[in-house]
């Protein structure tokens, strides 16, 4: 059947059937459960990102300025040596200066994108709106992901490092004299497990994101690349 | 202002029915996507100018929140119930076989894009070609070149179904 000849069967679906048809007081009680549209609940999310990225940070600060020194002074001696405590303590500044200058960053573009008001009877500033929300979102996430896979390689990398240096001077056991396959376990079980930490952070993460708006995403895209097409 | 709104609202709400109709597969679906066309509408209002046609700026507002809605990945209900209530067609007009074919053009149109749905809805809702490039704010010549695509897709579609 053609598609003209389904118009008038199309007037006759009974839209304002009882059943759908809500009265004024049923529209104005539904106005005021008002929900957050797309980008606002995607702005509250990434409020929700910083303050997790900031309380991760309080964290850390706490546990290496505050928790460690309790802990050192419990025991009566460093957890960590000279030497150990000097590279540990850089890589925890810089990891703590990368986190603040993504941080500010990351809330410069997402305040452009908020300022900008846009027509809501336009649907290509709306699509493109929704998916430069997205895409700081996304770029959010990864931030966080990289800024956890830093961490979790400077914390693996340091106690694999104290693990070495208290077989050495604390049990008195000479990896010198340790054989090349020795030399070689030790290494390859460095490099698998770290490597199986960060894998299992990035694909939790990857997963999580593409889960939550992967699909939608790539939707908007398209559907923006179509209305272009359409008006070239 | 709001009594203004609630009162074109109600008296037009038949064109947020439809949008929903088309874009959504269940109940549930219908439900958010009919309270975020409301809100939208409610916010939208204040810039409401009375250059266009009431019913212009709420399809306006009601395909493009539709186009962008995001659905949450949730255990749906049976799909069949919300296609029953919607495509009831009533009882003064009642025919088995358009109903039938009814639901078999609703089945072809949910497979089409976001913005071909859009179109074939208004072409549906017999608007003329000018207004559903006003609406969509696309060209007339794109909307005459893509409904012919749409009517092979859907001829296609509706074939398969």
């Amino acid at each position: 059947m053609e598609l003209d000849e389904l118009k008038s069967a199309w007037n006759k679906i009974s839209s304002d059937n009882e059943k759908l048809l809500l009265n004024e007081n049923e529209i104005n009680k539904l106005l005021k459960k008002r929900t957050l549209d797309i980008s606002e609940k995607i702005g509250r999310n990434i409020r929700i990102g910083m303050g997790i990225i900031l309380g991760w940070v309080c964290l850390g600060f706490g546990i290496d300025f505050i928790f460690t020194p309790i802990f050192e002074k419990h025991f009566n001696k460093p957890y960590l040596t000279d030497e150990l405590m000097f590279w540990s303590f850089i890589l925890e500044v810089l990891n703590y200066v990368l986190i603040f200058t993504a941080i500010i960053i990351f809330w410069i573009r997402y305040s452009k994108i908020e300022k900008g008001k846009i027509d809501t009877t336009n649907l290509k500033d709306k699509l493109t709106m929704i998916i430069k929300t997205l895409n700081s979102y996304r770029i959010m996430f990864y931030i966080v992901l990289f800024i956890i896979l830093l961490y979790v390689v400077a914390s693996f990398s340091s106690g694999f490092f104290m693990e070495y240096n208290y077989q050495v001077k604390e049990l008195g056991i000479n990896l010198e004299n340790l054989s090349f396959w020795g030399w070689a376990v030790i290494v390859l079980t460095f490099a698998i497990t770290l490597g199986l930490f960060v894998a299992i952070y990035y694909l939790l993460f990857n997963l999580f994101f593409k889960r939550l708006y992967g699909r939608y995403l790539k939707q908007l895209k398209s559907t923006l690349k179509e209305l272009e097409e359409v008006n070239l | 202002m709001k009594e203004a709104f609630l009162n074109i609202v109600t008296k037009n709400q038949g064109i947020i029915h439809k949008v929903c109709g088309v874009y959504c597969d269940t109940i549930v679906d219908r439900e958010d996507l009919f309270q975020e066309i409301l809100s939208q509408l409610w916010r939208s209002y204040p810039t409401f100018r009375n250059e266009s046609k009431i019913s212009t700026w709420m399809y306006q507002v009601s395909l493009n929140t539709a186009i962008t809605h995001f659905k949450k990945n949730k255990r749906r209900p049976d799909r069949n119930d919300f296609s029953k209530s919607f495509l009831q067609i009533a009882d003064e007009h009642y025919d088995e076989t358009v109903e039938d074919q009814l639901k078999s053009l609703h089945k072809a149109i949910a497979k089409l894009t976001g913005i071909e749905k859009s179109i074939v809805l208004l072409y549906l809702e017999d608007k003329k070609y000018e207004e559903i490039a006003d609406i969509i704010g696309i060209t007339q010549n794109y909307v005459r070149v893509k409904m012919n695509r749409i009517k092979g897709k859907l001829k296609k579609f509706m074939g398969e179904v």
